[in-house]
């Protein structure tokens, strides 16, 4: 108990105190003089129209949310394009022996596990032949493809929408007949 | 192929195979997305009726995924992405069935623009929770509990766009975000700890370390915090009433049920490797300390807050809270031989039979709608009996379900986690079992509450509401499976114990 | 994989469940005015099921072999299916009990339906279980709602509720049969519960009545009580036998093991039972809703508070004989209660002029006969097996005639526009001749008028009691019951003659709810109304002195071993004189053109006086019973309301109060929200971590 306590209570100590010094440092050795201009709000420069509590568009968060979906996609596509590339290499039947264990132990690593590479005996018997190699290549490249095509049904879910369109259609149209509104 | 490369191969191969409903279903989920904004205006609307054939696709899709489950073999498999048991089996069977009820009830609160996304949601949420039972790894959990969520963000945020579903919407999108941010916390701490996301893996880990695995305990704190949302356990159910009352009635219908199976699902999944092989300190001095708490506070909490509500969402998100609360007391008292029946046994019955009253209750509070407004308050109902003498009666089932009265399943549930409870022969347990019978006693208050304002009191007008079939045929079919299960429980009954003889 | 004998068994509760169903759903749509034909036809298809099992099935049912024993499959074994197979399962006869003289054992036909539940140690299936007094009782029950399904068809018609009354009604049968067949207690209190409801439903058919709805609402309490007794007997039983099977509680051979352990725990389950038996079966102190029950329909009146739903508790008793036989104590109070019940609803039903209240006063006094019986065998076990059946003998006859009086006095109400207070009608004779004469074959029964069924049931009852005075250690006790039966014999013919004289006799007179010409009966209310008269006439020398009866129920397995049965000529003599001079005591003040009431000329003498008024007992009953009854329950209300219900309200209070405290956490804030959630998670972690520190 006290250990653990003691840990948490140090810790948080320090925290406190790392954080309280510098400002009463700062507070004593700057010197104070106040001015309005001081007060004002800096923004590149320019003097701010308005106040800058407002409500941003929503359209810019659809699109930053646009922007993220496929940039993580393209996050998911580096392990996979480890795995194919492994796979694709290991169905190369010119490589040698020592390659191959040494990628089939990148693919399956709680099967082929370095300990049993070391040895000898294991490196015939564990490899994986190129055959499954590249059948294990081709399955990751269908894998993706329909990973891509889910994301795309979903990109165009947006565009049909109009989701994308800075101005979106039923918009435009109440803008140039403002009655409907 | 030498014999290792064929195990290697289809140890990756034959997950998809493992998931043939799910896929069944998500391919229906694209299809919807796909061609559901070709069959709508720019501004959003459809031919008038659409909605029936998106709810017919839903329905068949659900029925292929009921065909594929039923036929489908039952070998079990431990290792790979997916883990095949008897839980999947019987959580799979559950989960159908509620969204073949879900979508009834969905039928007629969605605009035909809108019927495509909304029924597509729906069948997403049952493909994830589907695979919340199936995830044998950290990873595939983690996304399997967020293929519920992001659906049901969505789906809370479709059906009316009035100021009050946004806020449920959001209110409900921002802390469940806040949850799964604490429960990946806890995944990492785990994670850190055993050094894979595998399940099994982990379990050999902690069964294997020499030492207090601090991490994972505080992991599974974390863990445990975050399903508590999905629950609606004390204290994260804050969001249940205001997000219950502000939703459609078929919003809240699939809240008070389906997060509630899969975080009870996955807590069962995740304690199991984590607790049961864990040095016994973990589950007899830390761990069940705190979910004991969780229930007893859940419970009361629930009850208490319940009798104060004269809206009936509301009142029903906090039954739901309460409900919670009782089935706690199944995982409390967990699986232990020498009770019959064991108390993961009697928390799977109850949670079968709570979707089925609660889902029922919802969908009478549908079908008993005016004007497509949805019902709010107790007065609403009242003399529902000489308007809709049905309908009334059908409630009166399900509110004498949910108080657990004879003749009824939610008589025999209580009854089972009560003995489960009471047979363990712990102190502690017995007093859990105790504090579930006041509890009860307590809810009965405000389920006969309703009851009461149908039956005793005047209608206030002599509108007879609409006659929707869909909302009427799912409260026909919960009736009917709630009184039957009074009378041939062993049907359920034989189910879940297959599930935990596995 | 069924045989006919299951099929008949099924038969008997399913055919008016689904008419019940039926009346329920389509018929409140559609088809309303015929709602009688499925009920009809279902009732009439259980009947015929109910005579196979009387003829085929029960006689067959015997336990031939020892070779027999080795196949009896425990019905614990069977394994965990989904709806368990089908099967026979026999339970045996002890030899000792019936083996010797009657040829062979019978056993307990059982067709297992399903597994209820199987919860912790208890397991409770479904059975159909049938044996001689189930078979005796259910073509009982059967027959008589036939008859009354057809009467009320006629009786019923154009009524609002048509479809939910026949609903209720198959309903009815339907748990009636359920509690006769049932193999367990479970069930047994399952359809107790059901019929009590039906009851309940019935009654309150008029629920516009606001007399309706209070007697409905007073026939429910006034039986909870009685359930309560029965709830904690078969508490007590589970308890001390681990099991609520007929089979293994009735054991004759652990019972006497029992007994002889612990008899104090034998007693207490036989006066649960018998309080149980007491609310079903309108016994004195409880009997006090059955005559507030004929605010229902009279059919209903007929099937259930006469010959059906009352006897429950008739019934109850004679099933559990194997317990009671061993608490003497337990069957004094019940011969107590039948006596004092016999002799308190006679004496009531002097005074009354409501003729509906006359017949069910006299229905709870009959019903105390048939308790007196059962009680008898307290003077010796060896009188147990007489006990038993002149009290199921009773029962049947009893079924019959007060059968036929209650539609008889439905055929009057219905005529006489339902006006049924007997002041304000007479001489109905000549304007309902099938009423009168079938109300008359009633009442003779009723009376116990010789060779008429009444006469046998009857006669055979106070011949066990007199055969109880004669040994045992309670001679004195059962002279006084002796005593007390004849009497209500000499009671029961005036009071049912002075009904049928004030009725039927005496200057033509109409209420002007009549109308002009009154009609009598048509067809459909009439043949129910001249089968059943033909039976009370019959029904008792058929099966009476021939033994018939006697013979056929003592196939029952676990029936007390039975002595020869003779007829005991004197107490015959004696009761067939009490009959006709009450009959004659009737005719002489009532009988006459001019009756005392309405001569007006002449001051009326002391004699006339007391008998006007009902012996007086009406303002006795009401001094002696009725104010302070009024007194004490004015004083338990102001307990109730004052103090108690205070109590009540404020344990009430608690959850509201306390709800109200954590109330203002839900203030819809989302940042509020998450930082409860994230106080939890801290308050979590730190308690766990609390633990992990203490342990290590």
């Amino acid at each position: 108990m006290t250990d653990v306590a003691g840990h948490l209570l140090i810790f948080t100590l320090c925290g406190v105190v790392l954080f309280v010094i510098p400002l009463v440092i700062g507070r004593w050795i700057r010197p104070a003089r106040p001015s309005a201009a001081k007060d004002d709000i800096y923004e590149c420069g320019e003097p701010t129209i308005g106040s800058s509590f407002i409500q941003f568009d929503l359209r810019f968060y659809v699109v930053a949310l646009l922007f993220i979906v496929f940039d993580v996609e393209l996050v998911f596509f580096f392990p996979w394009a480890q795995v194919f590339g492994s796979a694709i290499h290991l169905a190369d039947t010119s490589i040698s022996a020592d390659a191959a264990n040494h990628l089939t132990s990148t693919l399956f690593p709680e099967i082929h596990s370095p300990a049993t590479s070391d040895q000898h005996s294991a490196i015939s018997t564990t490899s994986l032949h190129p055959r499954a190699a590249l059948a294990l290549g081709w399955m990751s490249f269908v894998d993706v493809i329909i990973f891509f095509a889910v994301l795309l049904v979903g990109f165009a879910y947006l565009w049909k929408r109009g989701d994308l369109d800075w101005v979106r259609a039923d918009e435009l149209k109440s803008i140039a007949n403002p009655s409907h509104r | 192929m030498s014999q290792p490369d064929a195990a290697m191969i289809s140890s990756v191969t034959s997950a998809a195979g493992k998931v043939i409903p799910e896929l069944v279903l998500l391919g229906t989920v694209c299809i919807n997305f796909l061609v559901g904004p070709f069959l709508v205006t720019p501004s959003g609307r459809a031919l008038p009726g659409l909605r029936h054939r998106w709810g017919g696709i839903a329905i068949a899709a659900i029925c292929t995924a009921l065909y594929l489950w039923w036929t489908g073999s039952t070998e079990v498999v431990t290792t790979g992405p997916f883990r095949v048991d008897n839980i999947v089996w019987y959580v799979r069977g559950v989960m159908l069935i509620a969204a073949l009820l879900l979508v009834l009830v969905n039928w007629s609160q969605i605009e035909d623009g809108k019927a495509a996304e909304s029924h597509a949601c729906l069948l997403a949420i049952t493909a994830g929770v589907n695979l919340v039972a199936l995830a044998n790894d950290l990873t595939t959990l983690f996304l399997a509990l967020e293929l519920i969520s992001i659906p049901t963000y969505l789906f809370l945020f479709l059906p009316r766009k009035d100021a009050a579903t946004q806020e449920a919407g959001v209110k409900y999108f921002l802390l469940s975000v806040f949850s799964s941010a604490i429960m990946l916390y806890g995944f990492s701490l785990i994670y850190g700890m055993a050094g894979t996301t595998d399940l099994p893996a982990i379990q050999t880990a902690l069964a294997n370390s020499n030492q207090t695995p601090v991490l994972a305990i505080l992991g599974m704190v974390f863990v445990v915090a975050g399903l508590a949302f999905r629950l609606t356990a004390v204290p994260f159910h804050f969001y249940a009433p205001d997000v219950f009352q502000g939703s459609a009635a078929s919003g809240a219908a699939l809240l008070s049920f389906v997060p509630k199976l899969a975080g009870f699902i996955a807590l069962i999944r995740l304690l199991e490797p984590v607790v049961d092989a864990a040095p016994g300190l973990l589950l007899a001095d830390v761990m069940l300390p705190m979910l004991w708490w969780l229930s007893v506070i859940t419970m009361f909490v629930g009850n208490f807050l319940g009798i104060l509500q004269n809206d009936l969402r509301r009142m029903l998100a906090y039954s739901g809270v309460a409900h919670v609360g009782y089935m706690l007391v199944g995982l409390n008292v967990g699986h232990h031989t020498t009770s019959v029946p064991d108390g993961i046994e009697a928390l799977l019955f109850y949670l079968a039979v709570y979707g089925l009253m609660t889902i029922g209750a919802f969908a009478v509070l549908i079908a008993a709608e005016r004007d497509n407004k949805p019902l709010e308050t107790l007065d609403q109902l009242a003399g529902l009996h000489r308007v809709r003498p049905g309908l009334a009666l059908m409630l009166m089932v399900f509110m004498f379900s949910l108080a657990g009265m004879p003749p009824t399943a939610g008589f025999l549930a209580k009854l089972n986690l009560f003995f489960a409870a009471w047979a363990q022969g712990d102190v502690s347990n017995r007093w859990l079992a105790l504090f579930m019978v006041i509890n009860a006693a307590m809810g009965s208050w405000y389920y006969l509450r309703v009851v009461g304002a149908m039956y005793l009191r005047e209608p206030l007008d002599e509108h007879h509401g609409s006659h929707a079939p869909a909302p009427i045929i799912a409260s026909v079919a919960c009736t009917a499976m709630v009184i039957t299960l009074f009378f041939v429980p062993t049907w359920l009954w034989t189910m879940v114990q297959t599930v935990r003889s596995s | 994989m069924a045989n006919w004998s299951d099929i008949a068994l099924a038969t008997i509760p399913a055919a008016p469940l689904a008419a019940a169903i039926w009346c329920g759903t389509v018929a409140q749509v559609v088809r309303r005015t015929t709602a009688h034909r499925p009920v009809v036809l279902a009732l009439a298809l259980s009947l015929v099921a109910a005579a196979y099992v009387l003829f085929v099935v029960v006689p067959g049912s015997v336990v031939d072999s020892p070779a027999a024993h080795s196949q009896i499959t425990p019905i614990e074994s069977s394994g965990e299916s989904l709806v368990k197979p089908i099967s026979l399962i026999a339970s045996e006869t002890p030899a000792s009990a019936t083996g010797e003289h009657h040829g062979p054992a019978h056993k307990a036909y059982i067709f297992e339906v399903y597994r209820w539940m199987s919860v912790g140690g208890l397991t409770v299936d479904i059975v159909l279980r049938a044996d001689a007094m189930t078979a005796l009782m259910l073509v009982m029950v059967n027959f008589v709602s036939l008859l009354v399904a057809i009467f009320a068809s006629s009786y019923m018609h154009g009524d609002k509720g048509y479809p939910r009354f026949f609903g209720a009604m198959a309903l009815f049968v339907f748990s009636m049969n359920m509690l006769v067949l049932a193999g367990n207690f479970i069930e047994v209190f399952i359809f107790w519960e059901a019929v009590g409801l039906c009851s309940y439903l019935l009654i309150g058919h008029w629920y516009h009545k606001p007399s309706a709805a209070a007697a409905a609402r007073k026939a429910f309490v006034v039986n909870r009580i009685g359930d309560f007794g029965l709830m904690t007997a078969i508490f007590l039983i589970y308890r001390t036998f681990g099991s609520v099977d007929f089979e293994t509680v009735l054991d004759p051979a652990r019972l006497a093991e029992l007994a002889a352990a612990q008899p104090g725990l034998i007693t207490t389950i036989a006066l649960l039972l018998l309080l149980g038996a007491i609310g079903k079966s309108a016994q004195f102190p409880l009997h006090v809703w059955l005559p507030d029950a004929m605010e229902g329909p009279t059919p209903v009146s007929a099937l259930i508070h006469a010959a059906t739903m009352v006897t429950a508790g008739v019934y109850l008793i004679a099933r559990t004989t194997p317990i009671f036989v061993h608490s003497p104590t337990a069957q004094l109070v019940v011969a107590g209660v039948g006596a004092t019940t016999a002799l308190v609803a006679a004496v009531t039903a002097l005074c009354q002029y409501d003729l509906k209240r006359v017949l069910a006063y006299s229905t709870v006094s009959q019903l105390g006969y048939m308790f007196m019986a059962l009680g008898a065998a307290a003077a010796s076990p060896a009188l147990a097996a007489h006990a038993e059946t002149f009290a199921m003998f009773h029962l049947l006859t009893h079924a019959f005639f007060k059968a036929v009086l209650f539609l008889a006095a439905g055929s009057v109400m219905h005529a006489m526009g339902d006006v049924i207070d007997m002041r304000r009608f007479s001489g109905l004779k000549k304007a309902l001749p099938i009423t009168h004469i079938t109300f008359l074959c009633g009442a003779l029964a009723l009376a116990g008028f010789p060779l008429l069924s009444g006469f046998w049931s009857k006669d055979e009852i106070l011949a066990v009691v007199w055969e109880a005075t004669q040994t045992g250690d309670y001679k004195t006790y059962f002279y006084l019951i002796l005593g007390v039966g004849l009497l209500t014999s000499l009671l029961t013919a005036f009071y049912t003659f002075r009904a049928y004289y004030l009725t039927f006799h005496g200057p033509e007179r109409f209420p002007e709810e009549a109308g002009h010409h009154p009609h009598d009966a048509s067809p459909a209310m009439a043949i129910p109304l001249y089968i059943l008269a033909a039976l009370a006439v019959v029904a008792g020398l058929i099966l009476g002195p021939t033994h018939i009866y006697a013979h056929y129920i003592e196939m029952t397995p676990n029936f007390p071993t039975a002595a020869p049965a003779g007829m005991n000529v004197g107490m015959m003599i004696l009761s067939t004189v009490l009959a006709l001079g009450g009959i004659g005591l009737a005719y002489s003040i009532y009988g006459k053109a001019t009756r005392p009431e309405y001569s007006d000329a002449r001051p009326l003498s002391l004699w006339e006086n007391v008998s006007l008024n009902g012996l007086y007992l009406d303002q006795l009953y009401g001094a002696l019973i009725a104010r302070p009854m009024a007194t004490l329950s004015a004083v338990c209300e102001f307990v109730d309301r004052m103090i108690l219900d205070k109590i009540v309200d404020a344990v009430g209070l608690i959850p509201i109060i306390a709800g109200g405290m954590i109330r203002p956490l839900q203030n819809g804030l989302v940042s509020s929200y998450a930082a409860v959630m994230l106080l939890g998670v801290i308050v979590a972690l730190a308690s766990v971590l609390r633990a992990i520190a203490s342990v290590t």
